[in-house]
């Protein structure tokens, strides 16, 4: 019996350089690339060619990772995920690649460590409808 | 070779015991499966149950290895493995030993680095404080452990060991109401008072310990089943509506990055089991056969392990 697909929440995982652009955009708000630019620049205290920032940007928008503004310009980007959403995603995502999960067993989760699939989610709704349903009548 | 005389000698009950385990293991899991077809389906009285057979798994291994030690023979169903497969057997086992105390002090170290995070910068979240005063007070605790709301955690757990705190994700589904959160707090504050977060820590180190035994590694599977089941009892005990509790409990299933590590199993998962537990009339012959079909499985398998070994012992 093969196990149903698991549904994901897909969003890739950040590179290090990556990480440094989205550090910059949770601190400073939406922003353009001369800003990212600076910013990195200020960060590593080397100097970061305009290309390599705006390259940097352009992948990390087909990624999914930002999103581009179209209407304004010079043309402003901003993060998808807030920062606790990216941090926690790599924290879980980091553990349950090594450990697969032998951390999370130390922990006392109300859920169990077996997580619900979408579909299972759906037909304990169902039958939950189902149950107040013939209540009700 | 001169390693293998080594190891035979200085840690031969070693194999000898890591082999007996094999089938002893096995056994336990097929005697818990027929005390618990006997016992009947009180989620509390199977947990009891779960846990003696445990505690027999994990005194069996090391009784074996002292009636080598001291009679220099152990309880052996007739068969052991033949002399030339020991030290093997030997070097397995202490292979074993070290990979799984390895495991278990990593698990135990990034579980408290876990833990950590989670509490760092978590805040003390008045209404639930407050509604887990009057749940303790229900259930006659005299005090109730800190209610933390943290930006880190993505699920509702009970954290710690000897101190033990509730820890609630910051973004938990806003549309429950105060019955369904009464539930669920009742049902962390089972945990609290039952001592499951220290038996989760025996458990844990001794899953790393058998992770290559089938029938050991069920048995602390089920203990982790019906733990879960016995605070769902109590949840409902407290706050008297099974479907509102099952909605909450569907509601936190649904938080983003809880479904990301499915895993489902056989029976149609783990959430549907306990839902199902909690709002359907039980089967009983359905459970009563599930029971059965445990107990023929471990005696089966047990029977087999046994024959093969004797037939291997007989070709060499």
């Amino acid at each position: 019996m093969s196990p149903p697909r698991p549904y994901k929440r897909q969003s890739p995982k950040p590179t290090n350089a990556e990480l440094a652009i989205l550090r910059i955009l949770w601190r400073d708000g939406p922003s353009t690339v001369r800003h990212i630019r600076l910013s990195l620049e200020e960060d590593r205290g080397s100097a970061v060619g305009h290309t390599t920032a705006l390259k940097l940007v352009q992948i990390m928008c087909e990624k999914g990772l930002l999103d581009r503004e179209e209407a304004s310009k010079p043309q402003v980007f901003h993060p998808r995920l807030a920062e606790r959403d990216t941090q926690r995603q790599m924290v879980s995502d980091l553990l349950d690649r090594v450990f697969s999960g032998s951390v999370r067993k130390l922990v006392l989760e109300l859920l169990g460590l077996n997580r619900a699939s979408a579909a299972e989610i759906r037909e304990v709704e169902e039958l939950l409808d189902r149950i107040e349903k013939g209540k009700r009548q | 070779m001169i390693l293998f005389e080594l190891v035979g000698d200085q840690f031969g009950p070693l194999g000898w015991s890591f082999y007996h385990f094999l089938w002893q293991g096995m056994l336990v899991a097929a005697l818990y499966s027929v005390a618990c077809l006997l016992c009947g389906d009180s989620a509390r009285h199977r947990y009891a149950l779960a846990c003696l057979f445990l505690v027999l798994a994990i005194v069996l291994p090391g009784w074996q290895v002292w009636m080598i030690l001291v009679h220099h023979h152990g309880v052996s169903l007739g068969v052991g493995p033949p002399e030339s497969l020991l030290p093997w057997m030997t070097l397995a086992a202490l292979l074993w030993v070290c990979v799984a105390t390895a495991l278990s002090a990593s698990a135990l170290i990034r579980a408290a680095a876990l833990k950590r995070q989670w509490l760092t910068g978590a805040v003390e979240d008045p209404r639930w404080r407050e509604i887990e005063q009057s749940v303790a007070a229900k259930m006659g605790l005299r005090s109730a452990p800190q209610v933390v709301r943290s930006s880190t955690a993505d699920v509702m757990a009970v954290v710690g060991w000897r101190r033990p705190t509730i820890v609630i994700p910051e973004d938990m589904p806003c549309d429950l109401n105060d019955g369904q959160l009464r539930a669920l707090l009742g049902h962390e504050l089972a945990h609290v008072t039952r001592h499951d977060p220290i038996v989760n820590l025996v458990l844990s180190v001794f899953e790393s310990f058998v992770f290559f035994h089938p029938g050991a590694a069920w048995l602390a599977g089920e203990v982790r089943r019906l733990r879960e089941h016995c605070c769902d009892d109590v949840a409902v005990q407290v706050s008297g509506d099974a479907i509102a509790y099952a909605r909450a409990l569907t509601a936190l299933a649904k938080m983003p990055g809880l479904t990301t590590r499915t895993t489902l199993s056989a029976n149609g998962g783990e959430l549907k089991t306990r839902v199902l537990r909690l709002v359907a009339k039980r089967n009983i012959a359905r459970a009563f056969l599930s029971d059965a079909r445990h107990f023929t499985f471990w005696l089966a398998s047990t029977v087999a392990l046994v024959v093969i070994s004797k037939i291997v012992c007989q070709l060499m």
